[in-house]
């Protein structure tokens, strides 16, 4: 502890309530990250254990708000963004996972679902963002199977096999605890795609976000937002998580082009891994491409 | 059940991680020293890692740690011998709604939250965004600053306290354009 904040003190009792305020909030914004770091691992150090049952509780369901009765009325649309955005969470991995399968016994779960045609396809753009930056360039496309179908497939990096705990039937597969592999670790044999419906995406945690509005997360919505490139005005729809629970996101933010209704993009901030980092996942759709039915030939993919 | 304390030591880390940045700033609002400071923080987190079974999730956690700092600081402000921590209700009333308001920023971390501060500071004449700097980043004390900048001690203290009066002006207005 070398810091030489010690060294006014004298004028302590003289300082008005702003000015010490102030004065708090810039050593904060000035202090180096190492500082910050080696103070968190001097109170790691001393990590109690607690009790068997005393986990992190998950908050209970939360109060209804007036904006519930804003988002009712556009269900059509709340549809599309709570696919869209389990998507990215089924994706990245929020949940819970059981033992993962192997990669062939998860790909055959997939190929009982594909009996559908694809109705549309959109190329993805996914970038992330906080303290750890995926060096390689993501691209995925989304497939549209009907209006409660979709599949994500990366075109550039394998993802990791599991069950989706939230599906009490556990008969829908998610890919991607860890959503992609490192370079370095093997991707021998994973498949790089992930399905999701939307009753089972309802079953899970996440849809609460959407369909009891707001659970536990604070609403803004604004009609006249400008994406950052795009010069077009979009709805902005940004829900922040009111309390603390590190198995839901932190932040999900939806734009939405007014006058086709269509997502434009998707932002969601949560733990991911260990829980120890914070990560943002944004998910740009851009244009739509020409169906590939070949794709949803099982064999096209192993 | 290591699998359970696993999780649990993950969850305490995400814990102090998320709330270390707010919570150190509301305790150093009554000390400057920084040793003061941390055993407060320390504490705080420890007890309210200890208690968190009685957190009432429906209330917000930052206010509860703040609660709980809160009364840390009192105690430790009426056993102590000497004024190296200054308590007072209306200061910690002030700190509270300030980093509140800062917490209303829907930003991921502490410091991209402080970004309002961030871009008060970039703000400011080059002569008193360098005074800043060597006070805060540098760490430098109002005698050594008053050597290099060859005036007072006392008259560099009048000026940084004008710089945090000018601050506190631009990030209450920022605050309150962005919280509507």
């Amino acid at each position: 502890m070398s810091e030489k904040q010690g060294g006014d003190d004298k004028q302590m009792h003289e300082r008005s309530d702003r000015d010490a305020v102030m004065d708090s909030l810039l050593f904060s914004l000035h202090e180096q990250p190492g500082e910050r770091e080696q103070r968190v691992q001097r109170l790691l150090a001393k990590y109690p254990q607690r009790g068997n049952n005393t986990c992190i509780r998950t908050p209970p369901i939360a109060r209804t708000h007036n904006q519930t009765t804003l988002f009712r009325a556009r269900t059509s649309r709340v549809r599309i963004l709570l696919a869209l955005a389990a998507m990215i969470l089924v994706t990245c991995g929020v949940y819970v996972s059981l033992a993962p399968p192997s990669a062939q016994a998860a790909l055959t779960r997939a190929a009982t679902v594909l009996h559908q045609p694809v109705t549309r396809v959109f190329d993805v753009e996914i970038t992330t963002q906080g303290f750890v930056q995926e060096t390689r360039e993501l691209s995925a496309k989304l497939y549209r199977q009907s209006t409660d179908r979709f599949l994500l497939n990366f075109e550039n990096a394998p993802v990791e096999p599991c069950i989706v705990a939230g599906n009490p039937q556990r008969n829908w597969i998610r890919f991607g605890r860890r959503t992609w592999l490192s370079d370095e670790e093997s991707n021998e044999g994973f498949p790089n795609y992930t399905w999701f419906d939307l009753v089972a995406i309802r079953q899970l945690q996440f849809s609460k976000l959407f369909d009891e509005l707001p659970t536990d997360y604070d609403l803004r919505w604004l009609n006249d937002a400008m994406l950052p490139g795009d010069s077009k005005r979009l709805y902005r729809i940004e829900a922040v998580r009111r309390h603390y629970d590190p198995s839901m996101p932190r932040r999900v933010v939806v734009w939405i082009d007014p006058d086709s209704d269509v997502t434009q993009q998707i932002e969601v901030s949560m733990h991911v891994g260990d829980f120890s980092v914070i990560r943002t996942f944004v998910a740009r759709f851009r244009e739509e491409v020409p169906l590939d039915e070949a794709f949803f030939q099982l064999e096209s993919n192993q | 059940m290591n699998q359970h304390h696993d999780r649990d030591r993950k969850i305490f880390e995400v814990f102090v991680r998320e709330n270390e940045g707010a919570i150190m700033a509301y305790i150093r609002t009554f000390t400057r020293d920084a040793q003061i400071a941390e055993d407060l923080f320390q504490e705080t987190m420890l007890i309210a890692w200890r208690k968190f079974d009685e957190f009432d999730s429906r209330e917000s956690l930052s206010a509860w740690l703040r609660g709980i700092a809160k009364n840390l600081i009192r105690n430790a402000w009426r056993k102590q011998s000497n004024d190296r921590l200054v308590f007072d209700e209306s200061t910690a009333n002030v700190a509270q709604n300030t980093i509140e308001a800062v917490e209303m920023q829907g930003s991921d971390t502490w410091l991209e939250r402080l970004s309002a501060l961030s871009d008060c500071v970039s703000r400011l004449p080059a002569r008193s965004r360098k005074l800043v700097t060597d006070r805060y980043s540098d760490k430098r004390t109002a005698d050594e600053l008053a050597l290099t900048v060859g005036i007072s001690a006392e008259a560099v203290r009048k000026r940084l306290q004008r710089i945090r009066e000018q601050l506190a002006d631009c990030i209450e207005r920022k605050l309150g354009e962005a919280t509507g």
